[in-house]
């Protein structure tokens, strides 16, 4: 709900990643044998964003798209196979515990199920003052409490003083999902990464915590990485839109334009598919696109999404679409897109020419382009 | 409208434990499901949904009990003969309820994982219900249905020999849907059959559903907490709030004209992919406990519209003033004629 750019947004965003790519070992023996090269999981392919204080990106797709991977690569609970993760303008340097220390202060996550995410032998007090604990944010006992009953007024989990001496099971979903904000907020983080924040939760309480995160993005100058599947919710919440599918991003912009007038294929085939009563009735148009995502063990060549394409075309499944330009920050990884001229300068976010598989033919594909 | 009646359920109540610490999980519900019609009931966890469907199906296991209320099913008149008037479900023997389940009703359950057994095959399940139904059947003349049902609900039928582990999440709830086919059922209850999948599944397996019930012309009764896939989807719709149906009616009736404080705020709820991007406030508060419910209208502490009646006694479920619309029902004082329950015989707790 906040524009970076209305409020004089730094240069600089608080945390980049480029070309960042995750990949897990395949660990199953039978597939091992059969083919002695080791296998992969592409979970997360060269993708590349900015997040901004005051600003939240939401990174939308399926199971499997490999969205949560990425959050947590963000969050460093998973190191990266290759690519850049810079935290204002540095790269740091995990190895170190002490940077990893410090970078966890900064960046703190929510997760989906806030009844996994509380121990449940242990009250809110004690889950709000071990970050604070842990960092040496908290001089006394009475200052630990005092700040745990500020951050639960902050997350509106009123009254706080009856409130933290609850353990998880006496609260309700809602509840729980705003203690495990506020022990997130404890550190006085700049990025914070929500994956799936609401989906667990009843329907009557998702938008007052999105609404509550909203405010903490606004106020608080947070910069906020929104996992979802909901594209709903992404444009509702999020300044800028990221699709990934098969662990690539596919599209990317800001949310009204990508959710009002996606470029993709796949993007078209996501806001299709949800449900949406506003629009009339019988105006839906038949779904165009069988099968499901495909295996990330052996991902499709060309486009991922080629073999549910409802237009693919030759080149589909031969090359990667790199990143076409639909208008300030807004791009698509498609070729229907290419209008002949040599893809865009690269953006930001786009995809870089320094794919493996792709890199040397896209270097030839530009140059006779142009 | 004019479907006869498939289902009508009078009444009915649900208590989880007894005396004093009983839960009332279903409280008084009436509804009507009619032939080839899609009800669409819609609730948080804990509005009783789920336990409503088990009631009717007679799944419930114990500390559950049906503590009042009738479940009435009309069969199918065989052809030539007569309706042979309603079955009464809740008075079925074990016998019957054989009969009555999968012949006339079938379910479909939210985890495919969990209801399909993983060391049998998909085969081996889809002919199970048919073996025991039908005995005449041949084994060929089984195979053979299992087959033509897995490609109804369009999965290849090279999948039989599969083990529901080898399946996408997508394929077993197909599977599903074709086991709940199997005997050409008049009902099928669905208790949030797509929720666990991708929106994209989602939509292709709503959209094969809706093909297969336009050519087999069975009842949905269709339970999920997405209002929003329900505005898509059903023709009319029951909103549950702690155990109580509080609205029902057409389903784009309840869309565009919501009578009640709790379906206007679930409709608000769901950020609108087109139109306008504007601030949407949900529902303040919580989800209600059921084993402290306050007196009146469990809604109350969370209304923004409460008045002091609403405190006191629970409002009847009754037609709202909405022209040309007589099946539209809501249960909230402010749709109340006069102000004032005196001459309201059903009273809450």
């Amino acid at each position: 709900m906040s524009d970076p750019s209305a409020t004089g947004g730094p240069a600089v965003p608080v945390l980049e990643v480029e070309s960042l790519t995750k990949h897990y070992p395949v660990r199953d023996a039978a597939v091992r044998l059969a083919r002695p090269r080791r296998r992969v999981v592409h979970a997360v392919d060269d993708v590349s964003f900015a997040l901004r204080s005051a600003a939240a990106v939401a990174l939308v797709g399926e199971s499997g798209s490999g969205k949560s991977t990425t959050g947590q690569v963000v969050a460093h609970l998973e190191p990266a196979t290759s690519g850049r993760l810079l935290f204002r303008g540095e790269e740091p340097r995990f190895r170190r515990r002490s940077v990893l220390k410090a970078y966890r202060r900064q960046v703190q996550m929510i997760f989906q199920d806030p009844y996994s995410s509380l121990n449940p032998v242990h009250s809110v007090a004690y889950h709000l003052q071990r970050p604070l604990r842990i960092h040496g944010l908290a001089g006394s006992a009475a200052d630990a409490r005092e700040q745990a009953i500020q951050l639960l007024e902050r997350v509106h989990l009123t009254p706080a003083r009856q409130v933290i001496d609850k353990l998880p099971h006496e609260l309700s979903g809602g509840q729980r999902q705003r203690v495990a904000i506020a022990r997130a907020l404890a550190v006085q983080p700049s990025v914070l990464v929500a994956d799936e924040p609401v989906s667990m939760l009843d329907v009557s309480v998702r938008l007052s915590i999105l609404n509550l995160l909203s405010e903490l993005v606004t106020h608080s100058q947070l910069a906020m990485l929104y996992i979802t599947h909901d594209i709903a919710s992404a444009r509702y919440f999020a300044d800028q839109v990221l699709v990934m599918y098969a662990g690539q991003v596919l599209e990317a912009g800001p949310a009204e334009k990508v959710t009002q007038s996606p470029a993709h294929p796949y993007t078209q085939l996501l806001i299709s598919a949800a449900p949406n009563p506003d629009a009339a009735a019988g105006t839906r148009p038949k779904m165009q696109s069988p099968g499901e995502a495909p295996s990330l063990i052996d991902p499709p060549a060309g486009c991922r999404f080629h073999p549910r394409c409802p237009h693919a075309m030759a080149i589909c499944a031969e090359k990667q679409p790199p990143a076409f330009r639909q208008g300030d920050d807004h791009w698509a990884a498609c070729w229907l897109l290419d209008d002949g001229a040599a893809p865009s300068s690269q953006p930001r976010a786009a995809r870089q020419a320094s794919h493996p598989a792709a890199s040397p033919e896209e270097c030839a594909k530009e140059q006779t382009d142009a | 409208m004019s479907a006869p009646p498939l289902l009508e359920v009078r009444e009915l109540s649900v208590d989880y434990g007894s005396g004093r610490g009983a839960v009332h999980a279903v409280d008084r519900v009436d509804l009507v499901v009619r032939r080839g019609e899609v009800l669409g009931l819609a609730g948080e966890s804990g509005s009783g949904k789920s336990t409503l469907a088990h009631a009717i199906t007679r799944l419930l296991r114990p500390p559950a009990v049906v503590t009042g209320g009738q479940v009435r099913y009309h069969r199918r008149a065989a052809p030539g003969a007569p309706a042979d008037g309603a079955v009464d479900v809740l008075a079925l023997t074990e016998a019957q309820l054989r009969r009555f389940r999968w012949e006339e009703v079938a379910v479909v359950f939210q985890s495919a994982m969990n209801a399909l057994n993983p060391v049998i095959d998909v085969r081996s399940q889809l002919v199970d219900a048919m073996r025991a139904h039908q005995p005449s059947m041949g084994r060929r003349e089984r195979n053979d249905r299992a087959a033509e049902l897995l490609d109804l609900v369009g999965v290849s039928a090279d999948r039989l020999r599969s083990y529901p582990h080898q399946l996408s999440g997508g394929m077993r709830q197909r599977v599903m849907i074709a086991m709940a086919l199997a005997l050409n059922p008049d009902l099928v209850i669905m208790d949030e059959p797509t929720t666990a999948l991708d929106v994209v599944t989602q939509r292709q397996i709503l959209e094969q559903l809706e093909e297969l019930r336009l050519e087999f012309g069975f009842a949905t009764v269709f339970i999920t907490h997405d209002l929003s896939l329900l505005l898509d989807i059903a023709d009319s719709i029951a909103i549950m709030y702690a155990g109580r149906v509080v609205e029902i009616g057409p389903a784009k009736r309840v869309h565009s004209e919501p009578a009640h404080p709790y379906s206007r705020g679930l409709i608000n709820s769901f950020p609108p992919l087109t139109g306008p991007r504007r601030e949407l406030t949900g529902i303040p508060g919580f989800p209600p406990d059921l084993r402290a419910l306050p007196p009146g209208c469990p809604f109350a502490p969370r209304c923004g519209q409460v008045m002091p009646v609403c405190r006191e006694e629970y409002p009847p479920l009754a037609a709202i003033d909405d022209p040309g619309e007589p099946g539209h029902l809501a249960a909230c004082w402010l749709n109340a004629p006069r102000s004032g329950p005196a001459t309201e015989g059903g009273s809450g707790e």
